[in-house]
């Protein structure tokens, strides 16, 4: 077994810590506060490939697949989560639903454009009344001729003030529901009878745009239908899984960066007239964070090799995702502890990741979703079959 | 044993709770917003006696014993954290340590201004000085009748609106906390400038001020208690705030989870209800279960105060107890809530932002966790080091 | 313009040092490379002065750190990158490097610019861009802080002088090194990066044999003799009071001796 990184892995970690810690890190206080990151900086972003990471070049992207994503989502997400977030929603969701089933023609219309960042995206399925439980969505695609005419709301859609296409799950066979009715749409979102509501205002993640997204009898052309009509229920189910894996990635960044900080805090800071890294109530909380990291670590890239190789990786992409999110908690909060007072204080940057990081254990299926999907692959295996 | 609230107590209790509905709730969300201290709320409250409690009707208090005060901050904490500990760190800490070691004259002065709206600080942590309460580096000099006080304190509660300061400064620096003397400084003292106000990650409303003192002349007559005599007094104060802090923590960790109960009899999913759910109810449980312990410790540790017995070390427990209890079920809720605990629209997540810092003030849990051992320690012979 | 050249020098990351003036150690804490910092400013200098349709050769001298610098700059966009392999051979100092690089300008051909980096970060040294110059008989400017090609023909290369800056006009060929954090170094893209690094073909690679120099040609000029370490550092001085400021003008010209 090789536990290395490739040469490339190597290297493109090492522009992208460059680029975060020169471009991001200085702005994420700026951005928390004002709710928007520059325009200007995610263009760059976009013109160094950022944006298409994991995808081949054939369609504009990088070609650094899966492993190069997860890299990408662990730094950025050291930086400035909310950017990490709107970045993480456009590839790991939005244009991966497009990557895994649309058809090549679809693909070489859409994906360009995306992996440059030219054009940004979003992933709609939650709605109000289908948040755990994904299958009970409403919003309706109803075919007339050549066009399926979308009706109906999504809820919480990250990028949905901002996006430029939208890949809607609707609902086109009521008879059979979500599960084996609804179709993946790429929706523009200039087209008449689609608007986005304002941004959520949120605890954190401040500068990743949320919003309503309405949809009155929105004309989309059938060539838009991503894969099957009928299948849009295993696609976005699908990109759910995989998306999966680099969020673990992401949370993997800001446990680390706590980390980092309180490494740094306990060698600069003394009472009792010494360093606080020589008291054993510190130094077996950094251990803790530090075991639990290299835990994450381990299994996020191991996870990675899986999704490049080829391999089953569902149960493992849930473990990355539930493990992650709660490390991440759990590391941020020890750092913020260990910070004392400075940790509450809003003119540091550690309660700014305290409070971005909170959404991880919740969206991308909640932590109690992830332990029955889980459940539900271990029970599988012995002839158990469970049902949320 | 009677574990049962006496009937003033249990009248206390429902005008507490009456209060706290009508006049506290519905500015919660704002104060969190706008970060404003409630001064209007504050007075309304010393209207009533709240900003008093504990002080001797004589100074113009409500004559409130220990456990009757606890139910008041538990109260006000399940629906606004922020406001209970402005009025809790001004009760405990301020006007109880001039209480503690006034002089007749200083009592009659300044207690019943602050049992009547005006707010007071206790003025003891500096940028050098957090969890090493004693490694203080602000001076008090004495000249001819006065004392020169020198220094600067940090993350002082209450510290911009509030008319009288308790600030505690070496008047011996070669004997450290042997050599901590306490002084009352009002606000408007030449010499005292109030800064930089802390942006915090909740209790927004709270406002917390780091304090210069340049050449700033006190009174002789201010000294608080004896000369070189402060620390014993702060360690008072400790056990005082650590009860309150205690008590707030348990009306925290009450309303977070009558949010999260509320929202799972009322949130769908998969057909039911989520309080169906056996995860969600695991979670309500163990909250309630933690909570019910909480109350406990609290009531326990208030009885001790009040019947006039040794209450230090079950306040430092009560009171990381409580930290976490009202952190792990604001936790726990949110998640209860799904997506929605994240949204500004829903109160949980202000409530998991506010107990944060419980866990800090009053004493880190690691400095509580250090006073329980150091006394257990103690009983064996042996005086440990933090 | 003909081709640029740009020489890659990549030194140990200094944060995996620990300098411990009162032991008189360096202590490696761990083993990293980065790219001579003022080499990326003219790696930078000269990709902006190539411009889309320019070349631009980059040139390293070692084993696998020089490889890795020179695929970096190939994924920032030098055309060609050449590594002059010298595992096994003699360690070269500024006069043995002066020589290789020479045979390599030659051997490029058509070269009319070579830039690099003004210093080297962990040497201290920098002669190797004057020898150079003074071996291919160029001309030779030091510390740019920018090179733009003239109206009339020519480069000129802005330069600080005393008060400000001044422009040196040169005729080219030319050697000329740049002066560290004087631009923007650009980023490499991912696309790029995953091309270049998985890329054997990438980086050309040269034997000392294949300039035809043997190890006897590139002796050392100079050597080590030791490691000699600034003091301790004291503790500081506080001056207080009404006549702080003249207790500090005392004490400030003997602090400075």
């Amino acid at each position: 077994m090789d536990f290395t990184f490739s040469p490339q892995h190597v290297a493109l970690r090492q522009m992208l810590r460059e680029f975060c810690e020169q471009e991001l890190a200085p702005r994420a206080k700026e951005v928390d506060r004002t709710g928007l990151q520059d325009p200007a900086i995610l263009r760059w972003m976009g013109e160094l490939g950022m944006f298409g990471i994991p995808f081949s070049q054939e369609y504009g992207g990088a070609g650094a697949g899966e492993m190069g994503y997860c890299i990408l989502m662990e730094e950025l997400n050291r930086a400035c989560p909310s950017t990490a977030t709107i970045i993480g929603a456009h590839i790991g969701i939005a244009a991966m639903s497009l990557y895994l089933d649309g058809s090549p023609e679809l693909k070489r219309r859409y994906m360009p454009d995306l992996c440059a960042g030219r054009t940004i995206g979003a992933f709609g399925l939650t709605e109000p009344g289908a948040g755990s439980d994904a299958a009970g969505i409403k919003l309706r695609a109803t075919l007339e001729g050549d066009s399926y005419f979308l009706d109906g709301q999504k809820m919480w859609i990250t990028n949905g003030p901002i996006a430029d296409v939208i890949m809607v799950l609707a609902v086109t066979d009521p008879a059979l529901g979500a599960r084996g009715g609804a179709t993946c749409f790429v929706v523009e979102t200039d087209w008449p009878g689609f608007s986005a509501g304002k941004p959520e205002k949120k605890m954190g993640l401040h500068g990743s745009p949320t919003s309503l997204l309405n949809f009155d009898e929105v004309r989309v052309p059938k060539e838009n239908v991503i894969g099957q009509v009928g299948m849009g229920f295993v696609t976005f189910m699908k990109t759910l899984d995989i998306g999966r894996v680099s969020l673990g990635a992401a949370t993997l960044g800001g446990a680390s960066v706590a980390l980092d900080a309180s490494l740094r805090w306990v060698k600069a800071r003394s009472q009792f007239g010494r360093p606080i890294a020589h008291m054993q109530s510190i130094q077996f909380k950094l251990a803790d964070m530090a075991t639990e990291i290299e835990a994450l670590r381990a299994l996020v890239y191991r996870t990675a090799w899986l999704v490049d190789s080829g391999r089953p990786f569902v149960r493992e992409a849930g473990m990355c995702k539930l493990l992650g999110s709660e490390t991440a908690s759990r590391c941020i909060d020890r750092a913020l502890q260990i910070h004392g007072a400075l940790g509450v204080s809003r003119d540091f940057h550690l309660e700014r990741g305290w409070r971005d990081a909170r959404i991880a254990e919740i969206f991308e299926g909640t932590n109690e979703i992830q332990r029955i999907v889980i459940a539900s692959e271990l029970l599988q295996e012995i002839g158990v079959r469970i049902h949320p | 044993m009677d574990f049962a609230l006496t009937e003033e107590q249990q009248m206390f209790r429902d005008l507490f709770r009456d209060f706290a509905e009508k006049e506290v709730a519905p500015l919660a969300e704002h104060n969190d917003r706008t970060e404003e201290p409630p001064i209007a709320l504050l007075k309304r409250a010393a209207s009533q006696g709240f900003m008093g409690a504990t002080l001797p009707e004589q100074y113009g208090g409500a004559g409130m014993d220990f456990l009757t005060y606890c139910l008041l901050v538990e109260a006000l904490a399940r629906h606004c954290l922020a406001t209970s500990a402005a009025l809790g760190i001004h009760t405990m800490l301020s006007a109880m340590t001039i209480l503690d070691a006034g002089t007749e004259t200083q009592k009659q002065t300044y207690l019943p201004r602050l049992a009547g709206g005006e707010l007071g600080t206790f003025a003891l942590t500096e940028p050098e000085a957090g969890s090493d309460a004693g490694a203080l580096q602000t001076r008090a000099v004495r000249d001819d009748g006065h004392f020169r006080l020198d220094g600067v304190k940090s993350w002082v509660t209450n510290g911009g609106p509030a008319s009288v300061h308790v600030v505690l400064a070496l008047t011996d620096p070669g004997a450290q906390r042997h050599g901590l003397s306490a002084f009352i400084v009002d606000a408007k003292t030449p010499g005292l400038t109030v800064g930089h106000r802390e942006p915090t990650l909740g209790m927004r409303s709270l406002d917390i001020r780091t304090l210069y003192f340049d050449d700033c002349r006190v009174a002789a007559d201010n000294l608080l208690g004896e000369l070189n005599q402060g620390w014993p007094l702060v360690l008072r104060a400790f056990n005082r705030v650590r009860l309150s802090l205690a008590a707030a923590a348990l009306g925290a960790a009450e309303g977070a989870l009558a949010l999260g109960v509320k929202f799972a009899v009322e949130r769908r999913q998969f057909g039911a209800v989520i309080a169906e759910k056996q995860a969600i109810q695991n979670y309500v449980a163990d909250c309630a279960i933690e909570i019910e312990a909480l109350r406990h410790m609290v009531e326990h540790t208030a009885w001790l105060a009040d019947t006039g017995q040794e209450y230090g070390p079950q306040a430092s427990m009560a009171k990381y107890f409580g930290a976490r209890v009202a952190h792990e079920t604001a936790n726990k809720m949110l998640q209860v809530h799904g997506g929605y605990g994240f949204s500004d629209e829903y109160a949980i997540s202000r409530v998991y932002r506010d107990v944060r810092a419980l866990r800090l003030l009053g004493g880190t849990d690691e400095m509580q966790r250090y006073a329980v051992a150091h006394d257990i320690f103690q009983d064996q012979g042996l005086k440990i080091q933090p | 313009m003909n081709t640029i050249v740009v020489v890659l020098r990549p030194v140990r990351d200094p944060a995996g040092f620990t300098v411990n003036r009162k032991a008189q150690k360096i202590f490696s804490n761990r083993e990293g490379y980065i790219l001579n910092p003022s080499d990326r400013n003219a790696l930078e200098a000269a990709l902006a002065l190539a411009g889309p349709e320019g070349e631009v050769t980059v040139v390293a001298l070692g084993g696998e750190p020089a490889l890795e610098a020179l695929r970096m700059a190939r994924a920032t966009g030098a055309g060609r990158a050449i590594c002059v392999v010298t595992a096994g051979g003699p360690a070269l100092d500024p006069f043995g490097a002066t020589t290789v690089l020479q045979r390599v300008i030659n051997h490029i051909g058509a070269v009319d610019l070579v830039l690099l980096g003004a210093v080297v970060l962990d040497s201290d040294s920098a002669q190797v861009g004057a020898r150079l110059a003074a071996a291919l008989d160029w001309a030779y400017v030091d510390q740019a802080y920018q090179a733009n090609t003239l109206a009339q023909g020519g480069l000129g290369l802005v330069v600080a002088a005393p008060r400000g800056f001044r422009l040196v006009a040169v005729d080219l060929p030319a050697v000329a090194t740049i002066a560290r954090d004087s631009n923007q170094p650009r980023f490499a893209s991912a696309a790029q990066i995953v091309t270049m690094f998985s890329n054997p073909d990438a980086v050309e690679t040269l034997t000392l044999a294949d300039l035809d120099l043997d190890p006897a040609d590139l002796t050392a000029a100079t050597a080590a003799r030791g490691e000699s370490f600034p003091p301790e550092r004291t503790l500081g001085q506080t001056v207080k009071g009404d006549d702080g400021v003249r207790q500090f003008a005392d004490t400030l010209p003997r602090a400075l001796i």
